[in-house]
């Protein structure tokens, strides 16, 4: 008995070996302005960066009232693994970022952070 | 949701055409190989069973080219608009899900081709070994197909090959209940009882060898999950397996009992309810090999 858990053990780990990646879908790595982060000025850019190449299918940023802010987000057919775009002077206040991408294996991911600009600096981080 | 759901259902639509291809053929070769004087597949067989091959073939067709506009549809998320979006179009097509949709509607064609080809052979004396070749070959183009996209398209070439191989073994299984099926209607209980013992021993090796790829395979992506595992996969993977260990009672069923007690004509309609039972089921984990290809990661 010890013998055949030990040969189903190693055969387990032999699969394990010889197989090279990981079963995980690809996941928002950072961001910037960084989630739920507080920036002291309106941020410049908008940028994602996930942990494998994805397509950018959606991007909302929208203000604490829901109204959306336009900074020219178009899908994008080429797969990156991370993208920016240029923002407009933000208000202070709290944003929605709401995102979609498609992974390389075909499947959609959709999810949302947060941030907020604070009140009085309503000028570009940077500047 | 309602956009998984109908991508779940192109994707059976599609695999109906591969069991089919897949199952209906072997079961022919199979028939071809242990033909004797005493036995002639007549066209009560050869017909209706041609007919099922097409009429899969052809659904198989429209869930294949389903894919890319359902995934364009699911992307943009604005009712049936996406699906005729040329942006969203574009990124699904340049995508995995459009190299394999190429993959499948070549497989599919080369199916056609294979089918129409082999029309003359089905029927006749001899069987072409070119015509099996290609038959092997659509075959392998088939399984190729269920690499490109989900959840072994970032795998290792192991995983790509035990998905090729499980999907073949699953094919042959369920490609080959509607022959069986329709071989019941044989009138010479002797020889349907042969043929059914023969197909048993068969069955048993691609049984065997569709189960030891199934567990490989699971065992390799369980081990390799990055974070926790999803619950709602393992769930439904539950419920296949339960399934599928219903089939393989079904089979041993009709192996040890069923056909070993087959003497008198009235034994082939118990045999016959019983394979459309094991059919029945059958469906139902293709239905949801689907929705978990199609709804659920193993990892979060």
């Amino acid at each position: 008995m010890t013998t055949f858990s030990n040969w189903v053990k190693s055969a387990l780990m032999a699969t394990a070996l010889l197989s090279a990646s990981v079963s995980a879908h690809v996941h928002l790595a950072s961001t910037v302005p960084a989630q739920e982060s507080t920036v002291s000025a309106s941020p410049e850019m908008l940028t994602l960066t996930f942990s494998g190449d994805v397509k950018f299918i959606k991007l909302k940023l929208s203000d604490d009232n829901g109204k959306p802010v336009k900074f020219g987000f178009k899908p994008v057919v080429k797969a990156a693994k991370t993208m920016s775009w240029k923002l407009p002077e933000l208000p202070a206040g709290d944003y929605d970022v709401e995102w979609t991408v498609m992974g390389n294996d075909g499947h959609k991911m959709e999810d949302f952070f947060t941030f907020t600009v604070e009140a009085g600096h309503n000028h570009h981080a940077g500047h | 949701m309602a956009w998984l759901s109908l991508l779940s259902i192109a994707k059976v639509a599609y695999y109906l055409g591969v069991v089919s291809f897949i199952g209906m053929n072997a079961m022919r070769l199979f028939l071809r190989h242990g033909r004797s004087n005493d036995l002639t597949v007549h066209t009560d067989w050869h017909k209706p069973v041609l007919r099922a091959q097409w009429v899969s073939l052809f659904i198989s067709l429209l869930g294949a080219s389903a894919v890319v506009p359902l995934s364009a549809g699911m992307l943009l998320d604005d009712g049936f608009s996406g699906m005729t979006d040329s942006l969203m179009l574009q990124i699904s097509w340049q995508s995995s899900i459009g190299t394999q949709t190429q993959f499948r509607l070549l497989a599919i064609l080369m199916a056609m081709l294979c089918t129409a080809w082999g029309n003359k052979f089905y029927t006749g004396s001899n069987t072409s070994l070119a015509w099996v070749c290609s038959w092997l070959l659509t075959s392998a183009l088939f399984a190729a197909s269920f690499t490109f996209s989900g959840h072994t398209a970032e795998a290792s070439w192991l995983a790509k090959l035990l998905v090729a191989l499980h999907v073949l073994m699953a094919a042959w299984w369920l490609g080959s209940l509607y022959p069986l099926i329709r071989l019941c209607r044989l009138e010479d209980v002797e020889l349907l009882r042969r043929q059914l013992h023969a197909y048993g021993n068969q069955a048993a090796l691609w049984v065997g060898l569709l189960l030891v790829s199934g567990a490989a395979l699971f065992a390799l992506l369980l081990l390799n999950v990055r974070g926790e595992v999803n619950t709602d996969y393992l769930l439904v993977m539950g419920c296949k397996l339960v399934l599928v260990a219903v089939m393989l009672g079904f089979a041993a069923y009709h192996k040890w009992y069923l056909v070993a007690n087959l003497t008198v004509s009235e034994d082939r309609c118990k045999v016959k309810k019983s394979i459309v039972g094991e059919a029945f089921i059958g469906t139902l984990v293709i239905v949801i090999t689907a929705i978990l290809t199609s709804n659920f990661g193993i990892a979060h």
